[in-house]
């Protein structure tokens, strides 16, 4: 089994982002290294930002939340209201 | 009480939706409503040709759900209804209806002008307006903040 995350970037966020898929060590990751991850080597990522909010199967989750293989996730952009 | 947050991708028929809503309401003392419409001019001046609401398949229901029960007991509706769109909306389509009833007009009327805000500010969407101008994505204003601010 390929120990991986499934992302969905939300709002302006996928216009920067595009990754469907991404790899994660067995014992999973917290949020807050996820996060760090994806935003390496982009200083200004949108995703560095502490209002975007991290979903984790359908329920907002904080920075030390523990993301496992097989997972989705999804960043929130601050949002816009309706 | 009857308290529904209806999400959909379709064109809202406002008056069947309020005439079924007064209807339900029979017997209250007051029902109140509001439209939101697209916009065909934003708010830089440019025209808008079509505005883009994107939701989360979870959490955007979610959050009109906390907001209608806020809603309600916050001011002792008897019945509050709120549908809102996503997806492709054309200049002046509706995006939201929201309508209240109460004994009283004071609380079905105070209870729509803070849906709205907590809509406004609260509610899990993401919109982008597109016209000839190119396309900009739209945030809480600092005038939709303070709205908010009112009902602490």
């Amino acid at each position: 089994m390929v120990n991986e995350v499934r992302l969905t970037f939300y709002g302006r966020l996928a216009e920067e982002y595009h990754q469907a898929d991404f790899p994660v060590p067995p014992e999973g990751l917290p949020v807050d290294q996820l996060r760090a991850t994806l935003a390496r080597g982009r200083p200004s990522s949108s995703l560095l930002n502490p209002r975007v909010k991290v979903a984790v199967g359908g329920q907002i989750v904080d920075e030390r939340f523990q993301v496992l293989p097989g997972q989705q996730v999804d960043f929130l952009a601050p949002v816009s209201g309706g | 009480m009857a308290r529904r947050a209806i999400l959909t991708d379709e064109v809202i028929d406002a008056s069947l939706l309020l005439d079924g809503f007064v209807e339900a309401s029979r017997g209250e003392g007051a029902v109140a409503s509001f439209l939101g419409l697209a916009r065909s001019r934003a708010m830089s001046g440019g025209d808008v040709s079509l505005l883009r609401l994107e939701r989360h398949p979870q959490l955007t229901q979610l959050s009109l759900d906390a907001i209608v029960s806020e809603g309600a007991e916050r001011f002792q509706l008897a019945h509050v209804l709120v549908k809102h769109r996503w997806g492709s909306i054309s200049p002046g389509e509706v995006i939201v209806f929201v309508a209240t009833s109460a004994r009283h007009r004071r609380d079905a009327l105070n209870a729509v002008d803070y849906l709205m805000d907590c809509l406004k500010s609260e509610a899990i969407f993401w919109k982008k307006e597109e016209g000839a101008d190119g396309s900009r994505w739209i945030e809480p204003t600092d005038e939709d903040r303070a709205s908010l601010a009112r009902w602490e």
